[in-house]
């Protein structure tokens, strides 16, 4: 780090480094010994082929392909459609909560952040009886009449997953949606009112678009946490096919000790998680900037 | 027709009673100003009108029609906010098209209307920017143009200038009242700045705690105070208390402790009250002692001693004790100074001098 103690007098075609670059360094070898590192060798895993000692190759992913086709696209599937889920009901009760503030609404807000403290594990366990053929959903549906309990609701596919899923991230996306919907002024809303807007044309063409930024944030959280969601899908839906990628690397290292494939797969999520994640930053740089100009 | 009626209104907010029976009538294409302290309840008045609070007691009539229970958006009011609130992902252009579009007027006929009062703010080129492209002086001018497009009955604005520096504000009024008198809509402005109140009001209401302390002219307001209250918000006001010993019309004349007597103008006293003289610094004429009186009789004369003196160019600026009373003067003569320790003699024109009751501004519901 001898450019730093030069940076005081710096000299002409000199590259000057922030006179900080120091006290940054504890944070950047942190960040990449316990996130770096293991992302790499997990990458390089993904190459390397047990059958040929090791050998760089595309055999993992080959043999990814072949068997889990259809589960990649499952999985990309199911994590599209229920983060578009989980953000529209979060929306929802997003903007409830801060269009009607009085005590009710409150407490409900705050009752409604608990799922977040709830382990997935513990959320995975509660659905598995909740959503059981002769589950609470279906005894109570079929109290209302609703449901034959001779022929209950099978839930243990695509739909309670994506219930599952629900129950467990709007909660955490309505955290951060209704956070940014707080700092709207109600002048905002009162303008558009008093303009001739009915409540839906406030909140398309006004709320909605103001709080822009932490709908995709949470949308970019949800996601990515759903991508790598391990339990839920593990109980609910577990071997059957079609399911989550995250059930096929456990089942490829439980049982075959293929880490190969199971990191091609790993990869895989990556690569699904990386694009939302680059949008996610950029916007964020973006906003910073124009925050900074002001 | 949209006079504006409010008949005994009534807001509470919890125990807080921020409005008590306010009645208040503003007449078609009017311009009258609540003006009052922070909390007195203006903003609580605008937001009853415009829908956005329900009262707890009373009624809003527009032009005749009661609209108590009538939602904000099918009230026809135009609202300028002392934050602008111009949304800030539209364009200027969006901004002012968003109620028109909300009312289905055809897309050529938004276009025009748009263009036309872009134009009457000067802000013709800047239809496509985005609102944080633009500084505060031609932001509200964009607010108050998102109102007046949709052509309201009546135009609201709640402190509307009061984020802006000193000389954009006071070209702002000027301006404001000027788009009033082309308009002619029915407004009811909201702010504490009395001078501002002055500028642009045809009718002033102060406002306390929720009351109505008095409802007039801005000179009325200004010449007779209804009370300490409204005497003391109008302007710098020295208070010189005594007992009222002589009354004649309006004329009245109190005696203080030390046998000072003046006399000024009053209503509803009578001999031996409790009064206040309210001296304004701009009411108050230095000479040399011994000078030739201009004014002849009945003028206040006394004499004093200069504590302090500050010239600020176009005036100086006078603290001055006559026997244990401090007083203001100020005075437009600013080629001879008097200097600290001076001793001269001033005057007050009786005209020009209230003289209001020294109870605490008893609160009147008009
Ligand atoms: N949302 C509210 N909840 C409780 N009290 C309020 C609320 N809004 C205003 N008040 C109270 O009502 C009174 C009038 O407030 P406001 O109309 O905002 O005054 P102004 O606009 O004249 O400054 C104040 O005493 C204020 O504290
Ligand atoms: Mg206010």
């Amino acid at each position: 780090m001898g450019a730093v103690s030069s940076a005081a007098l710096p000299r002409r075609g000199e590259l000057r480094l922030p006179p900080y670059l120091p006290l940054l360094f504890p944070a950047v070898a942190f960040m990449l010994a316990m996130y770096g590192w293991p992302f790499l060798s997990s990458f390089y895993q993904s190459f390397s082929v047990a059958a040929r000692e090791g050998a760089l190759g595309l055999d993992n992913y080959a043999k990814a392909w072949e068997l889990y086709r259809k589960d990649i696209a499952f999985t990309f599937a199911a994590t599209i459609l229920n983060t578009f889920l989980a953000g529209v009901v979060a929306v929802l009760f997003s903007v409830y909560f801060r269009l009607r503030q009085n005590r009710v609404s409150a407490i409900l807000a705050a009752l409604f952040k608990l799922p977040i403290f709830i382990p997935f594990v513990v959320v995975s366990q509660m659905m598995t009886s909740f959503l059981a053929p002769h589950g609470l959903l279906n005894i109570a549906l079929a109290q209302l009449g609703l449901v034959d309990l001779e022929r209950p609701l099978q839930l243990f596919n695509f739909a309670g997953l994506s219930f599952g899923f629900a129950w467990k991230q709007v909660p955490f996306a309505v955290l951060i949606i209704h956070g940014g919907f707080q700092m709207i002024d109600n002048s905002y809303i009162e303008a558009a009112r008093s303009s001739g807007a009915g409540m839906l044309k406030v909140i398309l063409r006004v709320l909605v678009p103001m709080n822009k930024s932490s709908i995709v944030a949470a949308l970019v959280l949800v996601y990515s946490s759903i991508v790598g969601t391990f339990t839920l899908p593990y109980m609910i839906i577990g071997g059957k096919t079609p399911t989550t990628i995250t059930v096929d690397i456990a089942h490829r290292v439980n049982y075959f000790r293929d880490f190969g494939v199971a990191n091609a797969l790993g990869v895989c999520s990556y690569v699904m998680v990386i694009f939302t994640a680059a949008y996610y930053l950029k916007s964020r740089i973006r906003e910073a900037r124009q925050e900074a100009a002001r | 027709m949209s006079e504006l009626v409010l008949k005994d209104l009534e807001i509470r907010y919890g125990k807080v009673t921020a409005l008590d029976r306010l009645n208040l009538s503003i007449k078609d294409g009017e311009l009258v100003t609540l003006l009052g302290p922070s909390g007195c309840g203006k903003t609580t008045t605008l937001r009853a009108v415009s829908g956005f609070l329900a009262p707890q007691g009373g009624d809003i009539f527009i032009g005749g029609r009661r609209i108590t229970d009538i939602p904000p958006e099918k009230r026809g009011i135009g609202l300028v906010f002392q934050n602008y609130a111009l949304w800030p992902h539209m364009t200027v252009f969006k901004n002012l098209a968003f109620g028109l579009e909300m009312r289905k007027i055809p897309a050529e006929e938004i276009k025009r209307r748009v263009a036309a009062v872009l134009a009457s703010v000067q802000l013709s080129e800047y239809a496509d920017r985005l609102p944080r492209q633009l500084s505060g002086g031609q932001q509200q001018r964009i607010a108050l143009a998102r109102a007046i497009v949709l052509e309201p009955d009546i135009l609201l604005l709640d402190e509307p200038l009061s984020n802006l520096d000193a000389l954009l504000r006071e070209q702002m009024r000027f301006e404001i009242a000027a788009i009033h008198d082309r308009l002619g809509i029915t407004t009811m402005y909201v702010t504490h700045d009395q001078t501002e109140a002055m500028v642009i009001s045809d009718r002033i209401v102060i406002m306390r705690k929720g009351l109505v302390m008095q409802d007039g002219p801005p000179e009325e307001i200004y010449r007779r105070p209804a009370n300490k209250f409204v005497a003391g918000f109008m302007g710098t006001t020295s208070f010189v208390p005594g007992a009222v010993v002589g009354v004649e019309g309006e004329r009245c004349e109190i005696e203080t402790a030390e046998g000072l007597r003046l006399v000024g103008l009053g209503s509803g006293l009578k001999l031996g009250d409790r009064a206040c003289a309210a001296v304004r610094p701009e009411a108050v004429l230095l000479g040399k002692r011994g000078a030739e009186e201009p004014e002849g009789r009945g003028a206040n004369r006394f004499e004093a001693v200069v504590q302090r003196s500050n010239f600020t160019g176009e005036l100086v600026d006078y603290q001055l004790k006559v026997g244990s009373c401090f007083l203001r003067a100020k005075e437009p003569e600013t080629r001879k100074v008097h200097g600290c320790g001076e001793r001269v003699e001033l005057r007050i024109s009786a005209e020009r001098l209230p003289i209001v009751a020294d109870a605490d501004a008893e609160p009147r519901a008009v």
